[in-house]
């Protein structure tokens, strides 16, 4: 791709490895301290957790004459009741049964068990006095549960902990096979540190997480791969070239990661614009807004993490790992031609 | 090529494109049919993930425990014969009403409770939901919450298909209820459980006579393998033979599951195969192998005599009704968006792009409705990240053709050298990619296998369409009369060379 600018990446590393260590470090730091005093590492949402749950079961309604789909009148009942004892929901779901419905609003475990008692007292009591006004529901119940979740994301996770390893190790088995070991060396700092700082940042804003974490650690690794594979060729295709042969390590690395950069910033870029866009349309229909943001929080984190270690962390760092790399090749090569005089 | 053949070319490729589009998009009321009978396009027949479609849960009640509906049913009917017997026989705790004997020993039930969720989650992540939960409400100990992916296509979550919809809500009921089957392994002489004999020495457990079960799928047919350890070879060798004929029947507690052995002829060999239904076989294995790994369910759940049968309930999604619509849109507009700076980039050249987009749009769009892959947003995000690949695979080898025909080469040959340059690097890329892919599919669970899959098939389109583009590139310049104004190049050094 064409050369956007000119970047001096190279003389950079130390900031950025400063910017980086401090993000992964208070990001691990923050994750561990609510790992033993909150409520784990991430703030793990209900595929991971328990949760508390109100739930209203109702049978046989016909609001006749009212108009009114029974699910409305209801919801509206709960909701007034929640916002009266200061609760709020995450997630809402409802469903039909061959006879009646039924309706599931979920909160944290840290929400107060007091308010939601109050708040199911006033949905019974409410639903009660509907029944007198209209004649309507013959049967209607709200209970206040907690769940404990057993599985959900827990066996994904450690999947998606094999795949992001495997993939890893033949990452970087492939690129000392059809690179060099320096940028093999550089493609696996890339994807450790992609993968460590998506995680520290997610640990950093304790957004209730679900299952959809795996998905896109894998998905930043992946981008990573896909980023460094037009970096190092470009690396790989300077340093073949007798002109650009004659730059020092800096200046021919520099010059490699501006010209990727355009489609290692562009990638993830457009694939953030899909979570934003995605956000924005689905708040319009989403029953709650927590339960979008999270997904499209992740995905966010795991294209902005890509861009900035793939753009510009990697190139900085592995123009000094080049230069460490090029230093031994050349004392090699000395050594050998002095053994073979 | 000349003018003609390529003209030829190019309007049967983008009338074919049309054609799939319009039946990969649109979907209709057949004419003739008097609106009964209706047309779903690809699109609307892909299976879909509980995050845009929602989930299908049923609340599993064990024997002595029915629900406030179940009990009102009878209790507020007065003219109902049980009435009373409910009244006495029941307590209300929780949400739900148990009975009276059962709370005697209410610990041991509602640890017996947990220990059986705890097999029905094991059991149901063998399964390979994409997404699933399976939870004890800790208040009210005695109900299990399992909740799976309805799987509906769009047109099924909207009711355009009811067939489809009910079959799926009645696959995951029978799959429910075959996952909650409780109790041990038997070979018995009778379906009927009541009126049968066990053929397995009173001091064995049949369950112990095998080494492990698995779900064999192949050519279509659908198989339970299951391998018999040596004793257990023997072992069952000599119940079949003892007898001279007539047929042994395999169950799992007191529900047989259709799986037959004749007796009067001993094994051969120490793996048997059954081959019962596609949808049954997997949920058969899954529920033997659980019991032959130790996995027994003590309770009964939704039994009739609790007077309660297991209930799918199909939610919303989390994310609203019109959220698949709304993740087709936001697609849609990153694939315009694509399109629009191809066009600016590349000019005419740029519509080339545009094409292959919508044949790798197209491409995925089949492949998914074929294979069944649930897409959930994560699926759609990784197949975005495909276009990504084959967008971005092309850029660059446009760029490197462009940097040929700044050197003053003619574009034919340039693009013949700027694919030779950028063959490797692309080849490269495809090869690490569809290698996660495959790590992604086969190890991954859930969500992140389908995505494994989606990925597999982005990757082989985008290398393919990748050197389709090619093609494509000399068919359609064929057309023009300036083929590096066609691509948005100029020829600098050509240019400069004419000025000197």
């Amino acid at each position: 791709m064409q050369t956007l600018n000119n970047l001096k990446l190279s003389s950079k590393m130390h900031l950025l490895i400063i910017i980086s260590s401090i993000i992964i470090a208070l990001g691990l730091a923050v994750g561990t301290v609510c790992h033993f005093v909150a409520n784990g590492f991430f703030n793990y949402s209900d595929d991971f957790a328990s949760y508390k749950s109100v739930t209203v079961s109702y049978e046989d309604i016909d609001f006749s004459g009212s108009g009114k789909d029974p699910l409305e009148p209801i919801a509206e009942i709960c909701e007034k009741a929640f916002k009266d004892a200061g609760v709020a929901s995450y997630i809402t779901e409802n469903g039909d049964t061959t006879t009646g419905g039924r309706i599931e609003y979920r909160f944290t475990t840290v929400a107060s068990d007091e308010k939601l008692a109050a708040a199911v007292e006033a949905i019974n009591a409410e639903i009660k006095k509907e029944v007198l006004s209209e004649g309507g529901i013959q049967f209607s119940y709200a209970s206040l549960h907690t769940a404990e979740t057993l599985l959900g994301g827990g066996k994904a996770i450690s999947m998606a902990a094999i795949t992001i390893a495997c993939a890893v190790a033949l990452h970087f088995v492939y690129f000392i096979i059809r690179f060099r070991l320096t940028m093999a060396l550089g493609a696996l700092l890339a994807d450790v540190h992609n993968f460590a700082l998506y995680i520290a940042l997610l640990a950093l804003c304790r957004v209730p997480l679900g299952s959809t974490i795996a998905t896109f650690a894998v998905l930043t690794v992946l981008i990573t791969i896909i980023g460094t594979c037009f970096l190092f060729d470009r690396v790989r295709k300077n340093c073949k070239d007798d002109n650009l042969k004659k730059l020092s390590v800096f200046e021919l690395t520099d010059k490699s990661a501006n010209e990727s950069l355009l489609i290692n910033t562009v990638m993830p870029a457009c694939l953030a614009a899909l979570s934003v866009v995605l956000f924005v349309l689905l708040s319009i229909s989403s029953l709650s807004p927590l339960a979008i943001l999270a997904p499209v929080l992740c995905s966010l984190v795991a294209f902005v993490t890509c861009a900035y270690g793939t753009a510009i962390f990697t190139p900085a760092v592995y123009s000094h790992i080049k230069l460490v790399g090029d230093a031994m090749h050349k004392k090699s090569v000395d050594k050998a031609k002095i053994l073979s005089k | 090529m000349g003018k003609v053949k390529s003209a030829i070319i190019t309007a049967l490729l983008l009338a074919a494109i049309l054609v799939l589009s319009l039946f990969a998009t649109i979907s209709c009321d057949v004419p003739g049919t008097n609106n009964v009978s209706r047309y779903n396009s690809f699109i609307s027949s892909i299976n879909l993930g509980s995050d845009l479609t929602g989930e299908a849960y049923a609340l599993l009640y064990p024997e002595g425990v029915i629900s406030v509906s179940d009990y009102n049913l009878v209790a507020n009917d007065e003219g109902s014969e049980d009435r009373e017997e409910y009244i006495e026989k029941y307590v209300l705790r929780e949400g739900v009403y148990v009975e009276k004997d059962k709370l005697e020993n209410e610990d041991e039930f509602v640890a017996s409770i947990a220990e059986d969720a705890k097999v029905i989650s094991k059991r149901f992540g063998d399964k390979g939901y994409s997404k699933y939960s399976v939870s004890v409400e800790n208040e009210c100990k005695f109900v299990i919450r399992v909740a799976v992916p309805t799987n509906f296509s769009y047109a099924a979550y909207k009711d355009y298909d009811s067939g489809s919809r009910s079959t799926k809500l009645t696959e995951i009921s029978n799959t429910v209820q075959v996952l909650t089957i409780n109790g041990i392994m038997s070979l018995r002489d009778n379906t009927e459980y009541d009126n049968s004999n066990s053929l397995i020495n009173i001091n064995d457990d049949f369950a112990d006579f095998f080494s492990s079960v698995s779900y064999n799928q192949f050519a279509g047919q659908h198989a339970v393998q299951m391998n018999l350890t040596d004793e257990g070879f023997e072992k069952i060798n000599k119940v079949l033979t003892s007898a001279s004929e007539g047929t042994a029947y395999i169950f799992a507690g007191e529900q047989s599951l259709g799986l037959t052995i004749e007796l009067g002829t001993a094994l051969e060999a120490k793996t048997m195969y059954f081959t019962p239904s596609a949808s049954s076989a997997s949920d058969f294995s899954i529920v033997l192998s659980s019991i032959i790994g130790g996995g027994v369910i003590t309770n009964s759940y939704n039994s009739d005599s609790a007077g309660s049968g297991t209930v799918l309930i199909a939610s919303t999604s989390a994310f609203g009704d019109y959220a698949a619509i709304y993740l087709l849109v936001a697609v849609l507009l990153i694939i315009i968006a694509q399109i629009v700076l191809s066009v600016i980039k590349y000019k005419t050249l740029g519509w080339v792009n545009a094409i292959i987009t919508v044949i790798y749009a197209l491409i995925i769009v089949t492949s998914l409705m074929l294979i069944g892959t649930q897409l959930t947003i994560a699926g759609a995000f990784t197949a975005v990240l495909g276009l990504a690949l084959l967008t971005f695979s092309n850029f660059y080898v446009f760029e490197a053709v462009r940097q040929q025909t700044k050197l003053g080469r003619v574009i034919s040959a340039s693009i013949k050298t700027g694919y030779k340059n950028r063959l490797f690097t692309i080849l490269d890329l495809h090869i690490v990619v569809l290698v996660v892919s495959i790590l992604m599919a086969l190890i991954c669970v859930g969500e992140l296998a389908a995505c494994g899959l989606i990925l597999f098939i982005a990757t082989i389109a985008s290398y393919t369409l990748y050197w389709f583009t090619k093609f494509m590139w000399y068919v359609i310049s064929s057309l023009a009369k300036d083929k590096v104004a066609f691509c948005g190049y100029s020829r600098e050094v050509f240019e400069n060379a004419n000025a000197e």
